[in-house]
């Protein structure tokens, strides 16, 4: 087997606010086309109309992921600006509304609408994504089952919503809360091959579960589109070092996973966690999207017994 | 996690950005910063209203560094 590229590519989706009064704001029709003219496919309107997406292109590292996001981030600022808004890169916007808000108009959006009703209306939350290219399918699987254990590790780094409907709602990611709600969330099945996981998928859409695999929203997946494994647990963050920082250390710990598969080895927190992965990550994911204080955090899950056999 | 990922970080040269991870854990993460601006502006002015936007302010300026 070749070695995995392990290029990366980073989403991220930003909410609208009126730069005087700061309340959220929809994103003008001609503010969405200024920025397609200028980005192309790299930036588009999400689930709502005060929200927006970048996308950066494959990078082959963190470095060009850097430039792009750079790029993005001014673009979206400045076209922005010329409409009196702003854009912010939180999980959640400190004081507004869920059900003063208005989704966008495209047909993937309204049968989203039509699907998950009021557990979709309540989706004023945004992430960050971050794909790592994985080009051989089988080891997409392996290490789909090995990467969740390092989940709880990526969210605690990158927590941004603290606030909703202009509480303090006792909690760093209040995002994950409200976006559990969904279908299809969470940590992935454990699949054993590709072939067990392509089935499954065939499971749900010859039976009109979903039409297609965009509408599965696990933590870390295997992209539809890409040949990428996608980590999807984090919070965007303000601060753009912290995001690389997020982007860098999920393609370094796929590559981690990775190299000592080679050695057919493994680290024995991961080697174990089959075991006992769904309460210990599900404990883990909500104890880190509680926590005020990172570094009590250390002095338990952080610092599980990673050495390898 | 740091020290077990150096082998990997320098292959794939994102050393700086894996340490970042240190400054994350020591200076918090954006859920605290926006705590701390609320709780000051709040001691400052009691309005809590006018605290979240401060809120806002702070990740406004924040967006481009």
């Amino acid at each position: 087997m070749e070695e995995p590229t392990f290029s990366i590519g980073i989403e991220e989706e930003y909410l609208l606010v009126d730069a005087k009064t700061y309340d959220l704001a929809a994103a003008p029709e001609e503010m969405m086309t200024e920025c397609t003219e200028k980005a192309g496919g790299q930036v588009s309107p999400e689930f709502l109309q005060c929200q927006i997406e970048v996308g950066t292109a494959v990078c082959s590292s963190i470095g060009e992921a850097r430039k792009e996001l750079v790029r993005l981030r001014t673009m979206v600022r400045d076209t922005a600006e010329k409409y009196g808004l702003a854009p912010i890169a939180a999980s959640t916007h400190p004081f507004a509304e869920w059900d003063k808000q208005h989704f966008t108009d495209k047909q993937r959006y309204r049968q989203l609408e039509r699907d998950l009703a009021g557990v979709a209306r309540r989706m004023l939350i945004c992430g960050m994504h971050v794909h790592v290219g994985i080009d051989d399918d089988d080891l997409r699987i392996d290490l789909l089952r090995q990467f969740p254990y390092f989940l709880p590790h990526l969210l605690a780094l990158s927590t941004s919503s603290p606030f909703w409907e202009g509480r303090d709602t006792g909690l760093c990611s209040y995002r994950l809360t409200v976006f559990d709600n969904l279908p299809r969330t969470g940590l992935p099945p454990d699949f054993h091959s590709w072939r067990e996981y392509q089935n499954s998928l065939r499971v749900l859409t010859e039976n009109r579960v979903i039409e297609d695999t965009t509408k599965i929203w696990w933590d870390v997946r295997p992209s539809a589109r890409f040949p990428t494994l996608e980590s999807r647990i984090c919070d965007v963050m303000p601060n753009l070092e912290d995001a690389l920082t997020i982007g860098a250390l999920t393609q370094c710990l796929m590559r981690m996973l990775y190299r000592l598969r080679l050695q057919q080895s493994a680290l024995a927190c991961v080697r174990q966690f089959p075991c006992w992965r769904e309460p210990l990550a599900c404990a883990a994911l909500w104890h880190f999207r509680r926590i005020d204080r990172l570094r009590s955090a250390k002095k338990s899950y952080l610092s599980t017994n990673c050495s390898t056999n | 996690m740091i020290h077990l990922l150096a082998e990997d970080a320098q292959a794939l040269d994102c050393v700086t950005e894996v340490e970042n991870a240190r400054d994350i854990l020591r200076r918090g993460t954006s859920a605290e910063r926006q705590r701390v601006v609320f709780t000051e502006a709040m001691k400052e002015h009691g309005n809590e209203e006018r605290a979240l936007k401060q809120v806002v302010q702070m990740l406004v300026e924040q967006f481009c560094g």
